[in-house]
């Protein structure tokens, strides 16, 4: 009993001697970690919240990223999941695409292809959204998985894809 | 394969590319497979035909003789020539498919753009005049008034592909069909669960947005704006539909018109017609033929609509839409 409360009063002795929140005092690198540790807690239920947000979004529609060449599918990526931005690289023939995808949507990251219009068009991030490289003749394309969930749309008039037309040569 | 609204209904679709373009062909029914094929077989084929950069197609050979003598084309290549003539009579020369040597002038029939020096302009022109075309039923013979001129049916050749396809896939037995050629979409029939087709209007200000959605069945959706193809020179956008008129890209207020019709050529040919004109003009000329539908993007935030696609089309969130009578 006696050693405990010895041990008892060493304690308080020493936070007398090193108060740790007494104002004046510098910042002292235990301080940075607590700091550090309470932004990551706040920040902790809006990343949760965006990536249960996002995967809600794609488990709801069933989405996938689909690449075809040629009209015939070389490529597949259930975007339902996906728990980070995912960098994928597609190769056909002699050439090379590079796709990036994550659990709201999909996008051409780079194309050796001479028009670029295909990493121009963006991020897909609805059902039948696509984008087209008519010089490689690859489409990106945005399928559902899900039979239950209707297409948003069948079609898009006005646009192949993403894709500012080309005059029929 | 199983459709939406539990009705087992084969569906066969396929993607492929010609008319340098991306299509898209899709059929319901017992014989939706044959149907498709067959379709895209006669793709294929127009696209012998009529292609300006096939030597030898068709096209090319009334382009590269019918200025010095008469050139003998299919019956098929005479007769779209004829309703093509037709629709630029109809539009007043807004569609024009002698356009052609202007395209070539500011590069706009390959991908080498370059601003014309307006002496350049005027010295081509000239050429263009769609009643310089001579067709003479008798023997299905093509002429030119004069050297210099030819034609491009650029921006008609995928709405007439879609109606061609479209009566062949009728002779199949299939109850619905998609045919998307590059943004020209023509639809048959309804989906399994008994709805229309839901067909977006691209937004011309997004290339992944929507300016609303139609839900149609038995028609063509086409659109045409400067949004689908332009350069920049020193800060100056130059968009590729051509006013045949001046010589330049057409100063128009709208930045796309889409047609809703029954004839996917005459939708094609009206929505280039149409955004030539601009809003007023092409207002007027639906008033004065009420037998298509129209939709015209006028801002990032403004839509016009005829009156006729009241309860079939509506526009996306941030967008208003306003219909004209």
């Amino acid at each position: 009993m006696e050693a405990m409360d010895l041990s008892g009063d060493k304690k308080t002795s020493d936070l007398q001697k090193k108060p740790r929140y007494s104002p004046g005092l510098a910042f002292c690198r235990s301080d940075l970690v607590l700091v550090l540790c309470i932004a990551v807690l706040a920040l902790f239920p809006y990343t949760v919240g965006k990536y249960l947000q996002a995967r809600a979004t794609s488990e709801q529609s069933g989405m996938a990223a689909v690449l075809t060449v040629d009209g015939k599918e070389v490529w597949r990526e259930e975007l339902t999941g996906l728990a980070s931005e995912t960098t994928y690289s597609v190769e056909f023939g002699t050439e090379e695409i590079v796709i990036c995808a994550d659990a709201s949507g999909a996008w051409v990251e780079a194309s050796d292809c001479p028009d670029q219009i295909c990493v121009h068009t963006g991020k897909l991030s609805k059902v039948g959204q696509a984008a087209v490289c008519i010089p490689f003749r690859v489409v990106l394309k945005i399928v559902a998985t899900n039979p239950s969930q209707p297409d948003e749309v069948d079609a898009v008039s006005g646009s192949c894809g993403g894709l500012y037309e080309i005059l029929f040569g | 394969m199983d459709r939406d609204g539990g009705t087992k209904e084969k569906t066969y679709s396929t993607e492929f590319f010609a008319m340098n373009t991306v299509m898209y062909i899709e059929a319901v029914g017992p014989e939706s497979e044959e149907a498709v094929l067959a379709g895209c077989d006669k793709i294929y084929a127009l696209d012998a035909m009529l292609s300006r950069t096939d030597p030898k197609s068709e096209i090319s050979q009334v382009n590269a003789g019918a200025g010095v003598s008469e050139v003998t084309v299919s019956e098929e290549t005479f007769r779209l020539l004829e309703n093509a003539v037709l629709l630029c009579e109809d539009t007043g020369g807004t569609f024009d498919i002698s356009i052609a040597p202007i395209m070539d002038l500011w590069g706009f029939s390959g991908s080498e753009y370059r601003v014309p020096a307006a002496e350049e302009i005027a010295a081509t022109i000239g050429f263009v005049d769609y009643s310089g075309l001579i067709l003479d039923s008798s023997n299905f013979g093509v002429s030119f008034s004069g050297d210099g001129m030819s034609v491009d049916l650029g921006a008609i050749a995928k709405g007439y592909a879609s109606d061609c396809v479209l009566e062949i896939m009728k002779g199949f037995d299939i109850e619905s069909a998609l045919i998307n050629l590059g943004g020209n979409v023509c639809v048959y029939g309804k989906k399994s669960n008994g709805e229309g087709f839901r067909v977006a209007i691209a937004d011309p200000t997004h290339p992944t947005t929507y300016a609303g959605i139609l839900e149609v069945s038995d028609l063509s959706i086409i659109t045409s704006g400067g949004y689908e193809r332009y350069f920049e020179k020193d800060g100056k956008k130059y968009i590729h539909i051509m006013d045949p008129y001046t010589g330049m890209p057409a100063d128009s207020d709208l930045l796309s018109v889409s047609i809703v019709g029954p004839n996917g050529m005459r939708c094609d040919a009206l929505s280039t017609a149409l955004f030539v004109m601009g809003k007023e003009a092409a207002i007027e000329y639906w008033r004065a033929h009420r037998d298509f539908g129209c939709i015209l993007v006028i801002s990032e935030t403004e839509v016009l609509a005829s009156r006729d696609l009241e309860g079939v089309f509506t526009v996306t969130d941030g967008k208003t839409l306003d219909f004209f009578d």
